[in-house]
């Protein structure tokens, strides 16, 4: 379970996350929405212990962000910006991305393998990630961040400025991940995309939590 | 992991832009084979000391009255007062030097009229002009100290009286004359020796070039931290738990390969034209350089908040560093309180380096100490930089 409580952070004393608290079970995906600046991004990046939190606790499965890399080991993290090396091929990535979670050799070609299939990346493995397409690279984001079955999947706009073909790849990708007992935490400014995968969404405004709808799609 | 890192930024920094790098240093290290970079005097003077050892086996006074009067002189950096094994050592190791061996015994046979007592003198195959010059400035010396003999021989009798006895007047009369010989040598009225080396032109642009070249390199970070931070590939590291420094230190090895790739046909050269000169002072002077301006780069690239005003304060600040590292501008040139700030360029030590290996000089490693400390604080602000983006964005 992914267990947040009392959460805030604040840039130069300009508090972003006012006393976040909410808890995510296993096999469950928790949709974030709010408006730009309302501290979604600053959210998922606490909760991937990029950035430390000001006050509050964080724990997956019982571990704390304290732990360090005991906690980051459970984390698949996708963040909002394509973050592959443009000159390499997908692949290449992907293998790179393996072997810095300890995978090597016929483990870190399966899991890239695997990781290709889920988010529909397997047709263009050899392909230049410079020379993909925005909705391309964004399946090959989602695969480097998938790969290694991580307990918590956190996506940062996994589908900003994609094409509707390759949005329901990824969401049918993310729906996978929830069917395999990861938690998903997916900030995202779409409604019917988080209609659609989402088990439970909360509402970021103003640094505070407030509940939105809710729609289990199974 | 590391292994892995160099890899990925080796393959990132493979593009057109690296390849011409790499074309300009081999086209360089050819003009360099061919002599198309030997310049000639242009008028500016460059002070080029050379050192002298002196080995006086009885430590007697001619040592101390050359060694007295010669530190006077700007041409001569360090005046050595050693054993002959030490003086050797430094000569067989390719030091520019004039050693200068008074044997034993030597001021006592010089005071008898009927025995002829010599001065040796030592150089290794680099002999330099000045060295040359010194041996005339010797022989003229010689020449002189004879015919001042020859003068106080002839009015021997006549001062004699003055004199309580015969071995009082000649100590007296000897050391007079050495004083006198070695006094109008310091006034330069029997030798004109030129105490400063006319500016290479050819030498200060390759030296110079190297430098650029070396801080150049130090650029292809910047894109690389700025779209690393930028797309949260950095981020994506620290959640694999990928300590800081390791994706710092692979940029920088990376970086070292092209470097290297660059430098090493222009040392190849050089190694070709001096098989004396040890090439590892200076390359170890480019290194520090390179690693310095590295970690300034990767701490600058992540606080600039745009693409265009970090390349270009990085590139005014490169520019800066070589201003006054001397590399735009001869150093002498400068205004003394840029001469004075120069000590904090990296690039004038590697300047520095470079331009006496070039010209056949011997580099020493005492040279490293002062950009190896100013490395320390571009190494703190890499840190501080990493500090600010975990904990402030």
């Amino acid at each position: 379970m992914l267990r947040v409580e009392g959460l805030e952070k604040a840039y130069k004393r300009e508090p972003v996350l006012r006393g976040v608290s909410f808890c995510v079970e296993p096999g469950n995906v928790l949709g974030v929405c709010g408006n730009n600046g309302a501290g979604k991004t600053t959210l998922v990046s606490v909760l991937a212990s990029v950035l430390p939190a000001d006050a509050g606790r964080i724990s997956l499965m019982g571990v704390p962000v304290e732990a360090g890399v005991p906690y980051r080991r459970m984390i698949g993290y996708v963040p909002q910006g394509i973050a592959l090396a443009p000159r390499l091929t997908v692949r290449q990535n992907l293998l790179f991305w393996a072997s810095v979670q300890g995978l090597h050799g016929s483990e870190a070609r399966e899991a890239a393998a695997e990781a290709a299939r889920l988010s529909g990346s397997s047709a263009f493995l050899e392909k230049q990630v410079a020379r993909l397409s925005g909705g391309m690279a964004r399946r090959a984001n989602l695969a480097a961040g998938i790969l290694g079955r991580p307990q918590l999947l956190l996506l940062d706009e996994p589908t900003a400025g994609i094409d509707e073909q390759t949005r329901d790849v990824i969401l049918e990708a993310v729906r996978v991940q929830r069917n395999r007992g990861t938690i998903v935490v997916m900030v995202n400014h779409y409604a019917n995309e988080m209609a659609a995968v989402c088990d439970r969404i909360i509402t970021l405004r103003d640094g505070v939590v407030g509940e939105g709808m809710a729609s289990r799609v199974t | 992991m590391l292994r892995r890192l160099v890899g990925l930024y080796l393959r990132e920094t493979c593009h057109v832009r690296t390849w011409a790098f790499l074309g300009a240093m081999l086209v360089l290290a050819g003009l360099f084979a061919a002599g198309g970079l030997s310049g000639g005097d242009t008028g500016i003077q460059v002070y080029n000391p050379i050192r002298l050892s002196v080995v006086d086996e009885d430590n007697s006074m001619i040592s101390n009255a050359i060694i007295d009067q010669l530190g006077d002189i700007q041409t001569l950096d360090y005046v050595y007062v050693e054993s002959f094994e030490r003086a050797r050592t430094r000569l067989e190791e390719g030091e520019t030097l004039l050693l200068l061996h008074i044997p034993a015994g030597f001021y006592a046979r010089a005071r008898d009229p009927g025995e002829t007592a010599g001065v040796e003198v030592w150089l290794n195959d680099r002999m330099p002009t000045e060295a040359m010059v010194f041996v005339r400035f010797l022989q003229n010396a010689a020449d002189s100290v004879s015919v001042s003999k020859a003068a106080l021989f002839a009015f021997e009798d006549e001062v004699a009286q003055l004199f309580p006895d015969a071995k009082t007047q000649r100590d007296e009369s000897d050391a007079a004359a050495i004083a006198i010989i070695l006094r109008l040598v310091a006034r330069k009225s029997i030798v004109r020796i030129r105490e400063a080396e006319p500016l290479d032109t050819g030498l200060f642009i390759l030296s110079a070039l190297t430098c650029l070249y070396t801080l150049q390199t130090t650029l292809l970070m910047l894109p690389l931290v700025r779209r690393e931070r930028g797309d949260g590939v950095y981020d994506r590291m620290r959640v694999r738990g990928m300590p800081w420094w390791k994706p710092a230190l692979a940029r920088i090895l990376a970086g070292l390969v092209w470097l290297a790739a660059g430098i090493a046909p222009l040392f190849g050269v050089l190694l070709r034209a001096f098989p004396v000169v040890s090439p590892w002072p200076p390359v170890a002077a480019v290194l520090v350089l390179y690693v310095t301006g590295s970690l300034w780069v990767q701490a600058w690239a992540p606080v600039s908040t745009r693409d265009d005003t970090a390349l270009l304060t990085a590139w005014a600040v490169l520019l800066g560093l070589l201003l006054l590292g001397g590399c735009i501008y001869p150093l002498r040139l400068l205004p003394s309180w840029l001469r004075f700030a120069s000590v904090l360029s990296p690039a004038r030590w590697a300047f520095s380096a470079l331009y006496d290996t070039y010209a056949g000089q011997q580099v020493s490693w005492a040279l490293l100490w002062p950009p190896l400390l100013l490395a320390v604080p571009a190494g703190l602000a890499t840190w501080l930089s990493w500090r600010r983006a975990r904990w402030d964005l």
